[in-house]
């Protein structure tokens, strides 16, 4: 027996509840489906803020040309105009929601000055932004009574003749895999991040939406794209958001230099995050970096009042996981890998290119962060496009009619399932996994060149054959974490074989995306989106236009 | 060694053999107190619950009164020292509120400066007389008894505001026990609550509370339970016998005050520690004691 | 770093397979800076998969990986591994009390998800305000200083586990719950009003011990403990009329008369006919001169207090 459902959200971050709550009030019988309890969802890390024009000095034109800049111009204009128009209505409500903002003398929500913003338009709250975001939008998922399917682990995409017809998921507490069929399914799982080593992002922040689409054949974007934070703490990875250079923080090297102003003259530590990772990594490679790779955040100076006002979080992070306290101390960090800028190719209402299918939030691209991404325009992604995903997939599955459901997909999920069950002496998954860890890092992060990329490519394909031969031993069906991390691993294999190729291919440096053999730019040969599709051979590339209104591209040359 | 004395309500009335006990304890020891008689009940953590505003005056009036002895304050009830302690933080960090309470305390011709100390009898014999000399006026120690000690809740938590023992594995008791020849019997249950706060509210709970931690602390081979808290010392023993109705067999362990303990180590005769107003009796135990 | 090899001594339990929970004993190097999820993880991989244990964000955010850590509740991920070893020679780790165990370190948050609804927590708006979607209310940080501080929880569970009377009180929401309302109580924009405080006396409202294990085990400083005190007194001035707001009434009286408790009266009043209950404890606390006197003389000073009281609102009583 198959579970109908009208919308099916898979993710309850913020852009698959602010999804669910529209589709929901929108009339449609929506279902979330989530690996974890929704409160637990990456979202709730997210700690700088969120960027809005609301100040009458400021102009969502200019939060779109700051948006498109910082992109290097890849992003698709028409999804960023939509981003920056809606951006203030997107915060009103979440403060009419009850979002606990940092204020103005005059009680108005505050903002700051963020990487790359001409103006200070990013909105917070201290420096937990994240936390009280998804604390609010899971208050008002609960208030509309969504149905929320917590701790199960969606496997699959049902797509039959370019139709969504559904998922196939495991719960957790059992270790059963059902099918629900769905008109409509969006897909809100958020970034890949644990493909990389060293990432800010959470142990579960596994890319499952991306991998899931690009099996059921839709092809991924701009996946060379990956964003690394510059500031995370050594050696954890823990984010130290940019809030901490937005309040006023300097970056400092072992020679005791603020070095930032070689690299950026006029912004400085707020510069685009590409432009300042790879002068941390500079600094480090040229041998001006502390002993292990890393410089110092130096707050200091801001003193201990304001830190424990604005950035009260980070203090907290450095003491707890660094002992350091930042009032005393310089914080020692490095980058890490922090968001997915690519994703699964959606228009400006989520849709994709299967009928049926959205997706919202870090797991797809609209692309309105193109090649790079500003800080505070993730949150606001989530929401803007979460609640279009919403409306638009709540809209779909009132005018679609509900079709017959293929179970065939289910019982190839139960026999993958049953094989790494049973399998008994093989290889070890966190082996495996570290050494992918190990050469995402390496080869294909900061700095890339073709002979590193090449030497990811055949280790990925070992990393593969390997993984063919995982033993988890843990044979129980009952919460099963070591069977859910090898599903994940699985995913992750895919998601690592599309970066490579994708970086590979791209024959020029755009946004995070820097090749030492293509050090420029080149509007001319790459102003186009990456896209990557499964086939029986490998991965396919393919490319497709920037859609550009406004602002012509300039400086890529 | 002078302070400031602030018995609590509880050890001027339904349990003023404790009261006794003390006096015993500190004539001995050669610590002089001076009794806040015009002090008022500190609140005991319910007053606040109705305005909090009138908790933290009159409280702070008591600290102004032995601010103005030019002594520190010295307790022999956790519950008054927890809810002192707090108001005491509470008053330190947020200055307008600290104004406030002047304001109104001028009225009655009064000042908090904010240096007055607040100290359990616990930690002032740890602390303030010290173990060693605590061992050498002994003279009576108690070997042979095994003592079970119930810390309650107010004598550790929040441990920001009490800044004396560690909550999650304390050791003052067992210290004090030891100083005074005992050994001690660890049980769960030591730092959890004896249910005093709801036991007008919640009277089975506070029981099945009770009756818990008791009956654990007799398994791990207890004499008695020593605590530092009048009402947990009532809860425990006045109650025991109430409480037992929620267990399958009785309890009978006797509970003592931190004070009683003291007394009895320093020599004083078991009539005059008020044993006979207790629920359960005391007789067993004290003949373990006798040589 | 120096390293030491430290004891991990894990409850377990898989239902699917298992009679009873059991002990199993890991050996770990850890080095300073380790957390006990960093430790996990380690056994995980290289020494035994079947460990399991909820996690995610490894920084303290998310609120996973709560567990009984050498007694009490704490985020595995925060925890630092040398430090309970040099406390406690050991670490013993177990799943989280009040909540059955699924499997292992992973327990069924179900009642703790089903107390926090029993609050309706979620923002109750002006209507007014909120239909006009071009401005924010407006707030100074002063005004939602306290909803702040009590958003920054985390719905852990740790507070909730190591609740003394929920142990005893299965019918007590909770401290979780109880900081949410006030969350909102405390919100100028929630016009939830009666509508949140009456409920509360059902709730349990009357049934927190003031023990602080909520606010000691809490990783994110909420001090719920301090919140329920709050609600308390709202509960109070809206009428409320169970025992438990009688029983504050009673104090508040006894200690305006007197300057100090005056246990009898306390007694009688708090629980009128249910003093019935204790007539045998009555009689015997009378035989051994215990029972205390019902006629109180005031303290001396006593217009010092009674002034205080009318000059912080409480008036002639």
């Amino acid at each position: 027996m198959v579970v109908e459902h009208d919308v099916v959200v898979v993710g309850a971050g913020l852009a698959g509840l602010r999804a669910a709550i529209e589709a929901k009030n929108n009339g449609a019988d929506v279902a979330v489906f989530s690996k974890l309890h929704p409160v637990r969802s990456h979202s709730d890390q997210a700690q700088g803020g969120i960027n809005a024009a609301l100040s009458a000095d400021d102009s969502w034109e200019k939060h779109a040309l700051d948006t498109v800049v910082g992109s290097a111009y890849l992003a698709d204009q028409d999804a960023v105009e939509v981003l920056c128009k809606e951006a203030p209505k997107a915060i009103i409500e979440l403060e009419h929601w009850g979002a606990l903002f940092s204020r103005t003398t005059d009680g108005r929500i505050a903002q700051r000055p963020f990487g790359g913003a001409g103006f200070p338009r990013t909105c917070f709250a201290a420096d937990k932004t994240g936390h009280v975001l998804q604390q609010t939008v899971f208050e008002q998922t609960s208030k509309c009574e969504a149905r929320v399917y917590e701790e199960w682990f969606v496997t699959s995409l049902v797509v039959e003749d370019n139709v969504c017809k559904g998922i196939t998921a495991l719960e957790l507490l059992t270790g059963r895999l059902e099918a629900f069929n769905a008109k409509a399914v969006i897909l809100a799982t958020g970034g890949a991040g644990q493909v990389y080593g060293r990432t800010t992002n959470s142990l579960t922040t596994t890319g499952d939406g991306m991998a899931m689409a690009y099996r059921a054949g839709v092809p991924l974007e701009d996946m060379e794209f990956v964003q690394f934070h510059p500031t995370t703490l050594y050696p954890s990875g823990i984010l130290i958001s940019e809030a901490a250079r937005g309040e006023g923080g300097y970056l400092v090297n072992a020679k005791g230099e603020r070095f930032m102003a070689k690299y950026s003259t006029n912004m400085q530590e707020l510069a685009p995050r590409d432009v300042v990772t790879r002068a941390i990594e500079t600094e480090v490679r040229e041998g001006r970096g502390f002993e292990g790779g890393y410089v110092h955040l130096d707050l200091r100076h801001l003193g201990e009042e304001k830190i424990n006002e604005r950035l009260p979080m980070i203090r907290d992070l450095a003491l707890y996981f660094a002992g350091i306290d930042p009032v005393k101390e310089p914080i020692p960090v490095w980058p890490a890998q922090h968001y997915t800028m690519g994703g699964v190719p959606t228009d400006i209402n989520g849709a994709t290119s299967v009928k049926g299918l959205y997706a919202a939030g870090e797991c797809a691209c609209v692309s309105v962060h193109g090649a790079n991404r500003l800080g505070g325009n993730s949150l606001l992604d989530t929401l803007i496009f979460g609640r279009r995903a919403g409306a638009a997939a709540a809209e779909h599955a009132k005018r679609v009619s509900r079709t017959a459901f293929p179970t065939e997909q289910l019982k190839a999920e139960e026999e993958k399932v049953g094989r790494l069950l049973s399998r008994e002496d093989g290889e070890n998954l966190w082996a495996i996994k570290e050494t992918l860890g190990a050469v995402m890092n390496e080869k294909v992060g900061v700095f890339r060149d073709k002979v590193g990329l090449e030497t990811a490519r055949k280790t990925l394909q070992t990393l593969r054959q390997r993984f063919e031969r995982v033993a988890i031993n843990d044979r129980s069906r009952r919460f099963n974490t070591a069977l859910v991390e090898a599903l994940e691993f699985d995913f992750a294999l895919d998601l690592a074989e599309v970066i490579i190729a994708s970086a590979l291919a791209r024959k020029e440096s755009r946004g995070a995306h820097y090749r030492l053999d293509y050090s420029k730019r080149d509007d001319d040969g790459w102003l186009k989106h990456t896209l990557t599709a499964r086939t029986a051979k490998g991965v396919r590339l393919s490319y497709k236009p920037v859609t550009i209104t406004r602002f012509p591209p300039s400086g890529g040359k | 060694m002078k302070y400031a004395y602030y018995p609590g309500c509880v050890a001027k009335s339904t349990a003023s053999e404790l009261y006794d006990s003390t006096a015993f304890v500190t004539n001995k020891l050669g610590i002089e107190l001076v009794e806040l008689t015009a002090a008022s009940c500190c609140g005991a953590g319910v007053q606040n619950e109705d305005n909090s505003f009138l908790c933290a005056v009159l409280n702070a009036r008591t600290f102004a009164m032995a601010e103005s002895m030019g002594l520190d304050i010295l307790t022999i009830c956790s519950t008054c020292q927890g809810v002192m302690r707090q108001i005491k933080k509470q008053l330190k960090d947020d200055s307008p509120l600290f104004s406030r309470v002047n304001e109104t305390l001028a009225k009655v011709g009064q000042k908090y400066e904010g240096k007055v100390k607040i100290k359990h009898l616990l930690w002032a014999l740890l602390e303030d007389y010290g173990l060693e000399k605590l061992e050498a006026a002994v003279v009576k120690p108690l070997k042979g008894l095994k003592v079970a000690p119930f810390y309650g809740c107010y004598i550790l938590r929040p441990s920001e505001a009490l800044e004396f023992d560690d909550h999650e594995k304390p050791t003052s008791l067992e210290s004090l026990i030891a100083a005074l020849g005992g050994e001690t019997a660890h049980y769960d249950g030591e730092t959890k609550c004896c249910g005093f706060p709801i036991l007008f509210v919640q009277r089975t709970k506070a029981f099945q509370m009770t009756a818990r931690y008791l009956t654990n602390s007799k398994q791990a081979g207890a004499d008695l339970v020593v605590t530092p808290c009048p009402l947990c010392h009532l809860s425990l023993d006045t109650y025991q016998i109430k409480a037992e109705k929620h267990m399958e067999s009785k309890i009978n362990i006797p509970v003592l005050h931190l004070s009683q303990l003291v007394a009895l180590a320093l020599g004083a005769k078991p009539e005059a520690l008020g044993f006979s107003k207790h629920m359960v009796p005391m007789e067993k135990a004290l003949h373990k004691l006798k040589p | 770093m120096e390293t030491q090899e430290a004891v991990f001594r894990i409850l377990r339990f898989n239902p699917e397979k298992d009679e009873k929970p059991q002990y199993t004993v890991f050996h770990v190097s850890i080095d300073e800076q380790m957390t006990v999820l960093d430790a996990l993880e380690k056994i995980k991989h290289e020494q035994d998969p079947t460990l399991t244990f909820r996690r995610s964000c490894r920084s303290g955010i998310c609120g996973s990986c709560t567990m009984k850590i050498n007694g009490l509740a704490k985020l595995a991920c925060k925890t630092r591994a040398s430090l309970e070893v040099a406390k406690h020679e050991e670490v013993l780790v177990e799943p989280m009390e009040n909540m059955p165990t699924i499997r292992d370190l992973v327990v069924d948050m179900g009642e703790f998800w089903n107390e926090i609804n029993r609050g309706k927590p979620w923002l109750m708006p002006d209507e007014t305000v909120t239909s006009d979607i071009t401005r924010e209310n407006l707030l100074i940080t002063a005004q939602q200083q306290v909803s702040s501080k009590l958003a920054d929880c985390i719905m852990c569970g740790a507070c909730f586990a190591d609740c003394i009377s929920r142990v005893f009180d299965k019918n007590f929401t909770g401290p979780a719950s109880l900081a949410k309302v006030y969350r909102f109580v405390a919100d100028p924009r929630d016009k939830g009003g009666d509508e949140r405080i009456s409920p509360l006396v059902g709730m349990g409202l009357w049934s927190c011990t003031h023990c602080y294990m909520c606010w000691s085990q809490c990783p994110r400083d909420v001090r719920p403990v301090a919140a329920i005190s709050e609600l308390r007194t709202q509960s109070v001035a809206k009428g409320d009329s169970s025992q438990g707001a009688r029983h504050v009434k009673v104090f508040m009286d006894s200690i305006y008369k007197t300057g100090a408790l005056n246990e009898a009266a306390l007694y009688l009043e708090t629980l009128r006919l249910g003093v019935l209950k204790d007539l045998d404890l009555i009689v015997r606390l009378g035989l051994k001169g215990k029972a205390p006197s019902f006629f109180k003389k005031a303290i001396p000073q006593i217009d010092e207090v009674r002034l205080i009281y009318r000059l912080a609102g409480e008036g002639k009583r």
